[in-house]
């Protein structure tokens, strides 16, 4: 469990560049749920997970992880940074994805171990494993970063806009997975996204931010049903949800609620 | 915490200082800092002191950032102060062992930790009221004459503008790969030599192979607008030396004048 106590977080405090990029975030993060995080470009989002796990360090208020107060880098909460193939350097796709545990004291067989079941998760084939990673497409590329991250089997971990930049069937098999993580591996999750429609299909819950704030906080339904709202800060709803609305379906977000609820109108 | 290094930012104002003309600004700024250099007694030093305060409160940039480019040279300035305060000959004014303190030292000392806040204080002048661009543009302008001998002054002006251009992008970016690190378990703090040494490679490698894929776009990106380099072009930004311009240069030739004579 993850708990903000009135966080504010400033940039560059003390200067004329100071920006306050959180201000006065209460939030509990519950185990086992898919937190969704949605707001406009500049609103905090990034900044609010970095909290969360210890990357940053609030200027007031205080992060509490099982009721423990985060004072440096947890390791049990992963964090997948946007464009995550960037941080990639080892020579081997292998090397690359034990580095994490590496770092946390693990080797010989155990580290295999858990080097080849972070590549099953990951989907990561076999063949690649002693390849150079660097020469991989994009999309795989990201899969390896995660799965670096994924090694070190966080209960919890943070994911910073992870499908931007891959093209369709990518982005499917990355929801997927992370669909997997929470439900077969118990994996707390936390979803930055720019797509209503990958928070309306993995969320329990949605967080929306606007200028450092918490706007809105609650499930699916709570907080698409502030449509204008959500316009009027750039955002939107899934556009199913739209269509669905107009034929006059009021809590339908997702293509598969939507399939259902219109094979039972055609009875 | 890569972001907090100041030195040589541009902090964007209005003012007469601001809107000087590069080049006048680069050549002011020479001459202020040989005066710094061949000025010797106190009423010298007050003066050109007096003189950069008002510069500075024209320039209407706050105080408290030429002092945090001050910061990090603390220990530097301290040093040279302590040698020179033992270093000189003169009026004994106290004595312990090997360790004299001397009327001149004391002078010595205050007038040279002076002269490096004042040579701080005249370099953050113009890199904080210039725009890289026009620094460049300055530059450039200023070296043309070196063509005379095959000085590829375009070139180099180029070059530099790229390097300004790209090193905010790759401090953001090298912080950003700092915190993905970090969140992998790499401990940046703590250890010997050789352990924070093998700590940068998983920081540097990324950082490296992102600057050359944005070298490789840019490059690409030039070359699809038809950049061939500086023969026959032309700028968009013409300089002009203004009335402004020649009020500031013969206030500081006055003054300099004005030091040597006295
Ligand atoms: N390292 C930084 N230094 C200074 N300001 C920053 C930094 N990172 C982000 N900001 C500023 O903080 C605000 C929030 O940024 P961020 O948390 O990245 O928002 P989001 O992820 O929602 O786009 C923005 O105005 C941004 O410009
Ligand atoms: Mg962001």
């Amino acid at each position: 469990m993850i708990e903000l106590k009135n966080v504010t977080y400033t940039y560059s405090k003390d200067t004329p560049f100071e920006k306050e990029a959180v201000a006065g975030v209460d939030l509990v993060v519950e185990k086992g749920e898919i937190l969704g995080i949605i707001g406009h470009t500049g609103s905090g989002k990034s900044t609010l997970v970095q909290l969360m796990n210890g990357l940053l360090t609030p200027t007031k208020g205080e992060v509490r992880v099982e009721g423990n107060k985060v004072e440096r880098v947890l390791p049990q909460i992963g964090m997948v940074f946007q464009y995550p193939e960037n941080q990639i350097f080892e020579e081997t796709v292998y090397k690359e994805i034990a580095f994490g545990p590496a770092n946390m004291g693990m080797g010989g067989e155990e580290l295999e171990r858990r080097v080849a079941k972070t590549a099953e998760i990951m989907d990561i084939p076999a063949e690649i494993m002693k390849k150079s990673p660097h020469f991989l497409s994009g999309g795989q590329k990201r899969r390896i970063a995660i799965a670096g991250i994924l090694a070190m089997e966080p209960g919890t971990i943070i994911f910073d806009e992870p499908t931007a930049g891959l093209d369709p069937r990518a982005k499917n098999h990355l929801i997927d997975t992370i669909l997997t993580l929470n439900r077969e591996h118990g994996v707390t999750v936390i979803l930055v996204s720019h797509s209503m429609e990958e928070i309306a299909r993995t969320c329990n819950r949605i967080l929306v931010m606007r200028d450092g704030k918490v706007a809105h906080i609650g499930t699916v339904t709570e907080v698409f049903s502030h449509e204008d709202e959500l316009l009027e800060m750039g955002l939107d709803i899934p556009e199913i949800a739209q269509l669905m609305r107009r034929l006059g379906y009021h809590d339908c977000w997702t293509v598969e609620q939507a399939t259902e609820k219109l094979k039972e109108a055609a009875c | 915490m890569l972001r907090d290094i100041t030195l040589g930012q541009y902090f964007p104002r209005e003012s007469v200082i601001h809107r000087m003309d590069p080049r006048m600004k680069i050549a002011l700024m020479t001459a202020m800092i040989s005066a710094c250099l061949i000025a010797q007694n106190a009423v010298e030093y007050a003066i050109l002191s007096g003189f950069v305060l008002a510069v500075v409160l024209l320039a209407r940039v706050p105080i408290s950032l030429y002092l945090k480019t001050l910061k990090p040279l603390a220990f530097f300035i301290v040093f040279t102060c302590i040698i020179n305060l033992f270093s000189a000959d003169g009026e004994i004014l106290a004595q312990w062992w090997i360790f004299r303190i001397t009327r001149e030292g004391i002078t010595l000392a205050g007038l040279m930790m002076i002269r490096v806040i004042l040579l701080v204080f005249i370099s953050s002048l113009l890199t904080y009221t210039t725009s890289p661009i026009q620094l460049t543009n300055g530059l450039e302008s200023l070296m043309r004459p070196l063509k005379w001998v095959r000085f590829p002054s375009h070139d180099v002006a180029m070059m530099m503008t790229i390097a300004l251009r790209f090193i905010p992008t790759l401090i953001e970016e090298a912080d950003k790969i700092i915190k993905a690190q970090s969140a992998r378990g790499i401990d940046f703090q703590s250890g010997g030599l050789i352990k924070r040494i093998k700590a940068l490679v998983p920081v540097l490698i990324p950082l490296f192979v992102s600057a050359f894929h944005r070298a490789d776009e840019l490059a690409v990106a030039m070359e699809s607008r038809c950049y061939r380099g500086g023969e026959g072009r032309t700028s968009m930004i013409r300089l002009r030396v203004r009335a402004a311009d020649w009020l500031a240069a013969t206030v500081c030739v006055a003054l300099i004048t004005g030091l040597v004579m006295i």
